[in-house]
């Protein structure tokens, strides 16, 4: 409604100032009255190279207002009071919120620039970037890493070594919990990317992920909090171990033999997604969704943090990281060198399997064969 | 054009192949929506009622819609091909084109390549109704077709081309393998390059380690040889069975399916394609030696049943999954008795194309298919060891291939070659049989010399007052007889004698160490329509042999 008024205050004055003045006035005068754009994100370094790559500079260029709303995953933040105008979400919430209801549809064309006029942005962007409710922005995955000192001669370098007792000895550590690993174990396997939730649907594809779990059941080293991974490793408890990329980012700082094998890594992501109570969702939000999904955006997010850009664009444009001065192409999970056999999570198979997978390891965790 | 052709049949079959997968997510028939269902009654009546009420849709489609009242396959592209007929009407093939991706949607246990063969004869087909004045348009039009669907289909362009020629034309011209070849690029780009469509097979195998393991292969191939005689003979006779049974066609498919729902509650891997079980069986361990044989006697019972009762659907894939359960099963029969050898990989892959070979004929094909699939130089020798002994043993004991089996139990006989079945679909009616003398026998004897004297024949043919043939009759057996003697008397007796339904080459053979000029061509009811003379069926057989040769060696 406060738009209309304003743009008939602007057709009035069209006619004494003409048109084209009429149409700066009429955006100048829109963006005034509306100048706030509220985010719910993650908090911590995340945030922080946000706030950087992102809002900073997305503040500066139009003069629109970012405040930041904290969230800790779920659907809470999405219904009740305070609801923001957009939300930073992780693909499995986002998908389950967009079945509920909870977010707006989107139509990805409009969210999304082409890097160059002539561009197609369904290549540009990784395989399946565009969602009903969402556009996926940011990847981050889950992989192995590995005390490289322990293994002086040979290094590790597919998913298939994790399970290799023989040839690369010592203990494993592991999430406690059915995710990734029987991925992984069926990776090792030999079967292809593309079947691997296909085959792990079936009773045998389960019995076989369990079979080869089963054969390092007497090395695993179970690990709960995020941080553990590292610090196992950091303290030889363990000579490989599963755990999250931008967290091996950091531990690699301090731990000069900690090194990653990516191949077999399971991406997750990260999307842009607008909450369906928002209602009539006002046009600087679609704004600032074109201008964070830039390829250079993405970069600078990505120097940042090891959080590999959606699009392939945006590779060449990364650098090192600010203080660090490390290059960051080397730790991203859309690097293509570690895209060659990676996984991206199927996470509706996830969401509707999770009784299932959990129930089957608590079996496989009592079972003693 | 063949580009053209080429495109359109690459879509469509990729179109088709979307269709089945969106019909198995939605069915509940692939396990990776079925691990998805939560609730365990809904699992199970699907898995009984999807592939019963899909056998009432594919009964009820074919039975009503279609003209040919059956599911179209490669052996009729192959029939229209190789006897230069038309294939059946288009609305027929689009009716089995859907009721066969309504059977594998359902998760009948039939294969998918079939009818990507015949979708691709069917926009061949209808290419070559264009009046474009090519000549061999029609096969080269089809065959193109079918190349790329292959092509599209396994990613596998040359395989496409090889098969074109290998099982449809059967012949190598210059003048159809440009086209086809065009054609089979044209599906390949279309697949990989624009859609992206992951490859089908990707193995791992580093080499035969141990040189008598091809002598084990060769072994393997004999042994899928007999398998696939089983195969085939248990599928024709399954055919047999459904036409005995008190149901109305309609129903068949029906019966099939329920039959598949039923063995599916226990045995979920009998469903539909079995993509999943397909890769399993690359995997050690994935199965123990009684599922692997257990899994094969079924996959052999329901494919039987599911092709022989109606379904709409190949057995190609179902060969290969026969083949590659089987290969596993030799493999581990190996570990059990101690013979050290290279790993599952190769005998699976061996034993898939080896069952697959001599069910569609086609050895090249099939070993060209190990090559693009997988890569592997040394697989597709391996692999080739296999398929050669099996298609070798199974043409013994079966025929080259289960459609030329098909297709001669419908008359056509392709076994001694293309000139043999064009020959035989050509009658004697169809030729000029009009040009001919007959007298009616209350004529004497003498007045009809008199006659053939003056028209300078040697003989004639004598009918009744009705026109019913009574025999031949030739001047040298009238002259000087009794003027009293009467024709029936002296007529020739085993003369030979053709009927409308005499085919060109039942003609040739009729007619040796036949001496007269003209053969009678008498109806069914007794009536004389004509005389062949000996000369026009010579010429007859000459105008086909030709024909035939001209178009095997055209150029351009």
């Amino acid at each position: 409604m406060q738009q209309f008024e304003v743009g008939v205050i602007a057709k009035y004055s069209s006619l004494l100032c003409g048109l084209a003045l009429a149409l700066c006035v009429s955006l100048v005068k829109s963006e005034d009255t509306i100048s706030e754009v509220v985010i719910s994100t993650w908090g911590g370094a995340y945030q922080d190279a946000q706030q950087q790559a992102l809002f900073t500079p997305f503040e500066a260029l139009s003069g629109i207002h970012i405040s930041m709303q904290l969230q800790k995953g779920g659907l809470d933040m999405l219904t009740g009071e305070n609801v923001p105008d957009l939300v930073d979400m992780e693909e499995a919430d986002g998908q389950l919120a967009c079945d509920k209801g909870l977010l707006h549809r989107i139509d990805y064309a409009e969210f999304v620039v082409p890097y160059k006029d002539d561009a197609s942005v369904k290549n540009d962007f990784l395989p399946q970037a565009f969602l009903p409710c969402g556009v996926a922005h940011m990847t981050f995955s889950t992989l192995v890493g590995f005390d490289s000192d322990a293994f002086p001669d040979e290094k590790p370098l597919g998913i298939r070594d994790f399970f290799d007792l023989k040839r690369f000895p010592g203990k494993r550590g592991l999430r406690k919990n059915s995710g990734t690993i029987l991925e992984w174990a069926l990776m090792a396997d030999g079967v292809p990317v593309s079947q691997v939730y296909d085959l792990l649907s079936t009773e045998r594809g389960l019995r076989l992920a369990f079979r080869r779990l089963e054969s390092i059941r007497e090395h695993i080293v179970w690990w709960d909090k995020p941080e553990e991974p590292g610090q196992l490793l950091k303290a030889g408890k363990v000579t490989m171990s599963s755990g999250y990329n931008g967290r091996f980012f950091g531990d690699q700082l301090q731990n000069n033999a900690l090194s990653l094998l990516w191949d077999g890594q399971i991406i997750d992501r990260s999307i842009w997604v607008i909450p369906a109570a928002i209602t009539d969702p006002d046009p600087k939000i679609k704004r600032f969704i074109r201008f964070a999904t830039q390829a250079k955006q993405m970069a600078k997010l990505a120097e940042r943090i090891p959080y590999g850009p959606t699009r392939l664009s945006a590779l060449k444009y990364i650098g090192n990281h600010p203080t660090e001065g490390i290059p960051m192409m080397n730790h991203l999970p859309s690097n293509p060198h570690h895209l060659k056999r990676s996984l991206f999570r199927d996470t509706r198979w996830y969401a509707r399997t999770n009784k299932l997978r959990s129930q089957a390891f608590e079996r496989w965790l009592k079972s003693k064969d | 054009m063949a580009c053209g052709l080429g495109a359109v049949v690459s879509l469509a079959a990729i179109a088709f192949v979307e269709c089945v997968d969106w019909l198995n997510h939605v069915l509940l028939i692939s396990p990776r929506t079925r691990i998805q269902v939560q609730s365990p009654w809904l699992l199970t009546a699907a898995t009984i009622l999807v592939p019963t009420l899909g056998g009432v849709l594919v009964g009820w489609l074919l039975q009503k819609w279609s003209s040919a009242k059956r599911p179209l396959g490669p052996p009729d592209s192959i029939r229209a091909v190789q006897l230069r007929s038309d294939l059946p009407d288009a609305k027929s093939g689009m009716v089995s084109t859907l009721a066969a991706a309504i059977s594998l949607g359902c998760g009948a246990s039939v294969g998918q390549y079939g009818p990507m063969v015949y979708l691709g004869s069917l926009c061949g087909g209808l290419v070559a109704k264009l009046n474009l004045q090519i000549p061999n348009l029609q096969s080269i039009a089809i065959a193109s077709g079918v190349a790329a669907a292959i092509s599209t289909a396994f990613n596998a362009p040359i395989a496409g081309l090889i098969f074109a020629h290998e099982v449809i034309l059967r012949h190598y011209s210059l003048q159809a393998f440009a086209p086809t070849t065009v054609a089979a690029a044209t599906g390949y780009v279309v697949a990989n390059v624009i859609f992206e469509r992951p490859a089908i097979f990707l193995v791992q195998f580093p080499g035969v380690e141990y040189s008598y393991e091809f002598g084990l292969f060769a072994l393997l191939g004999v042994a899928c040889a007999v398998l696939a005689t089983v195969f085939m003979r248990l599928t024709l006779s399954m055919v047999k069975v459904g036409q005995r049974l008190p149901f109305p066609p309609l129903y068949r498919p029906a019966l099939a399916g329920l039959l598949v729902g039923l063995v599916a509650l226990g045995l979920p891997d009998v469903l539909g394609m079995g993509t999943e079980v397909l890769r399993f069986a690359t995997i050690e361990g994935a199965f123990t030696n009684s599922e692997l044989a257990l899994l094969v006697f079924s996959k052999i019972f329901l494919t039987a049943v599911c092709v022989g009762f109606g379904f709409a659907g190949g057995v190609f894939s179902p060969a290969l999954l026969i083949g590659i359960l089987f290969g596993a099963l030799f493999w581990s029969l190996l570990e059990m008795a101690g013979v050290p050898n290279s790993g599952l990989a190769v005998y699976a892959i061996c034993g898939m194309m080896a069952l697959t070979s001599p069910v569609i004929g086609a050895p090249l094909t099939t070993i060209l298919i190990v090559f693009e699939l997988t890569h592997n130089y040394h697989l597709t020798v391996a692999a080739m060891v296999a398929v050669v002994f099996a298609n070798l043993l199974a043409f013994r004991l079966f025929g080259r291939s289960l459609f030329d089996v098909q297709l001669e139990s419908k008359g056509v006989n392709l076994a001694s070659g293309r000139d043999r079945a064009m020959l035989e679909n050509c009658k004697v009616v169809d030729r000029p049989i009009d040009d001919y003398l007959a007298f009616d026998a209350s004529l004497s004897a003498a007045e009809i010399v008199q006659y053939l004297v003056e028209k300078g024949h040697a003989e004639t043919a004598i009918t009744d007052c009705e026109g019913q043939y009574l025999g031949m009759l030739r001047i040298q057996d009238a002259i000087g007889k009794p003027k009293d003697a009467t024709v029936e008397d002296l007529l020739f007796e085993d003369w030979p004698q053709f009927d409308e339904s005499t085919t060109i080459w039942q003609a040739m053979m009729q007619v040796e160490g036949f001496v007269g000029e003209a053969v009678p061509v008498v109806c069914k009811n007794g009536r004389l329509v004509g005389m062949m003379t000996e000369a026009n069926l010579i010429v007859a057989y000459l105008e086909i042999v030709h024909e035939l040769r001209n178009e095997e060696n055209a150029a351009v």
